[in-house]
């Protein structure tokens, strides 16, 4: 009788571990599966992160002088690898140097439903005193067989190198109308960083970059 | 509860990391048959000196034969011990099992809350930098004999549905230039939600019409401070409204000076940015402060 007993009770502590060592089990597969799935999620936003302050400087300037109310300065594009395109020394009447940038709207790849980034293209250069319609055009200084020069440096996907250079050709051709580049795609628009006089002007000796962020917003940093 | 749990773990991790070592990894189990030898090595040596002394001291010789003979016993006295305490070592080695599984898990545990610490800090970063806020709404309300007349409200970061100023304009000329001072924080500033990058539209011009002769935007009161970035007394929270305005005050002070601004350390770049679009009647879009740097213009139904 006390040895059934005896079996009995351990029958069910043996029974009792084997619940807990089956909850250990799932407690532990179940935290390994959050954790990895908590990995991926971290690893995403951290990219996220990365890819929302990231920059392309497609053009850089430096401010040669400033004498008889004109503006000298030398701008130079680069490709999206850093590699130099053109260069070009002028100088503009005025006392604010305008960097005019065109952005197009575009999709950042085939999963996206709608455009969700920019291409960027050095559009004119102007100044307080010229208006923008006068100003110097830049998109022939970076044409290269119709593909914009500035543009190159990653691959493009057949599909897309013809969207850039069907959207370039657009732009060029408006402006070589006299009409908006904004008018090469909907959404595109235009973006004149510039100095200003109250605040500070650009020194002169000193290389600006002009910075496209992911979001279609420009910015003049000292480079 | 907490804090004892702490002063527990080191003890915990340590334990387990040492019995990890000595039983799985090869250096740890050369570390343990050397001292397992070592024992054994000083139980015999023990053992064999107080036998020569006893035969010493019998008168009778210790020989080669007979020493060999005690080491095998006392070896064999070792081995059935062991064999006798299995249960025991079973038991320490279950013991082992089960910390070394406690402490891999608290680990797991810890790792995963840590895990969901960075998380939340990365999405709040993402949710700041992804923001926008809304700084001139624009409406072409009619382009005719190469002249624009368009409507512009402007809108205070706060308050994205109510403009706190409009201003109509006429302007000759097929596009519209909206010119205004940008302000981007240091990104550090901005992930931590501390700040918002600020846009103060200060002209309208074209692109017949150069800047110098462009339309002034009357948004500044008589402190140089834009209307748009006034508080209420009631909107306030945390800080006074004279703390406020006097705290707004150096802020457009330092933005005045850009090497004030540098020297704070909190500005990333302080420029002019004239947005623009070609236009027609009935046009509308939106120009955007983004948290990422710069202004964007958008439909007001677009992305």
């Amino acid at each position: 009788m006390k040895i059934r007993e005896g079996h009995r009770r351990g029958g069910s502590a043996f029974g009792a571990l084997i619940v807990l060592a089956s909850f250990a089990a799932a407690g532990y597969l179940w935290l390994q599966y959050a954790s990895s799935s908590q990995k991926q999620r971290i690893v995403y936003l951290e990219d996220l992160s990365t890819r929302l302050r990231s920059e392309t400087v497609s053009l850089k300037f430096m401010v040669l002088s400033r004498e008889g109310g004109e503006i000298k300065a030398r701008v130079k594009l680069y490709d999206l690898t850093g590699r130099e395109v053109a260069v070009l020394e002028k100088a503009w009447p005025g006392a604010e140097l305008y960097i005019d940038m065109l952005l197009i709207p575009i999709r950042s790849s085939n999963r996206s439903e709608k455009a969700d980034s920019w291409l960027a293209f050095p559009y004119r250069i102007f100044t307080d005193k010229l208006g923008a319609a006068s100003g110097t055009l830049l998109f022939d200084a970076y044409d290269s067989g119709g593909f914009p020069e500035v543009l190159r440096g990653i691959q493009w996907s057949a599909d897309e190198k013809a969207a850039v250079i069907a959207a370039f050709a657009s732009a060029r051709k408006s402006a070589a109308a006299g009409l908006p580049a904004t008018s090469a795609a909907e959404g595109a628009f235009g973006s004149a960083a510039h100095e200003v006089s109250r605040l500070s002007k650009f020194d002169t000796g000193i290389v600006y970059k002009v910075v496209c962020r992911i979001k279609g917003g420009i910015e003049i940093m000292e480079d | 509860m907490d804090d004892k749990l702490s002063a527990i773990k080191p003890i915990l991790f340590a334990i387990s990391d040492a019995a990890v070592f000595l039983f799985t990894k090869s250096e740890g189990l050369i570390v343990l048959g050397c001292v397992l030898l070592l024992a054994v090595g000083v139980r015999l040596w023990t053992v064999l000196s107080d036998r020569r002394l006893a035969h010493k001291a019998a008168g009778e010789r210790f020989g080669g034969s007979a020493a060999a003979g005690t080491a095998f016993r006392e070896l064999a006295g070792m081995g059935v011990k062991a064999a006798g305490a299995l249960p025991v070592i079973a038991g320490i080695g279950a013991a082992l099992v089960l910390l070394i599984g406690v402490a891999d898990a608290t680990r797991a545990v810890d790792e995963y809350l840590a895990g969901r610490r960075r998380v939340a800090e990365l999405t709040a970063t993402v949710r700041n930098l992804e923001r926008r806020y809304k700084a001139v709404e624009a409406r072409i309300d009619d382009v005719k004999d190469g002249r624009i007349k368009a409507s512009l409200a402007f809108f205070d970061y706060k308050n994205s549905s109510t403009p706190a100023k409009t201003q109509s304009i006429d302007i000759a000329g097929k596009e519209i230039f909206i010119d205004a001072i940008v302000c981007n924080f240091d990104y550090s500033e901005i992930a931590a939600g501390k700040t918002v990058n600020l846009a103060i539209p200060f002209k309208v011009f074209s692109d017949e019409v150069p800047e110098a002769e462009g339309i002034a935007l009357s948004i500044f009161d008589e402190n140089g401070v834009p209307l748009m970035y006034r508080r209420s007394p009631d909107e306030l929270y945390g800080i006074g409204s004279d703390a406020y305005a006097s705290r707004l005050g150096e802020l457009m002070a330092d933005m005045r000076t850009d090497e004030a601004a540098r020297g704070a350390g909190i500005v990333r770049s302080l420029y002019g940015d004239a947005v623009h679009r070609g236009v027609k009647k009935g046009d509308s879009f939106i120009v955007w402060v983004e948290q990422t740097g710069g202004l964007s213009v958008k439909d007001p139904t677009s992305f």
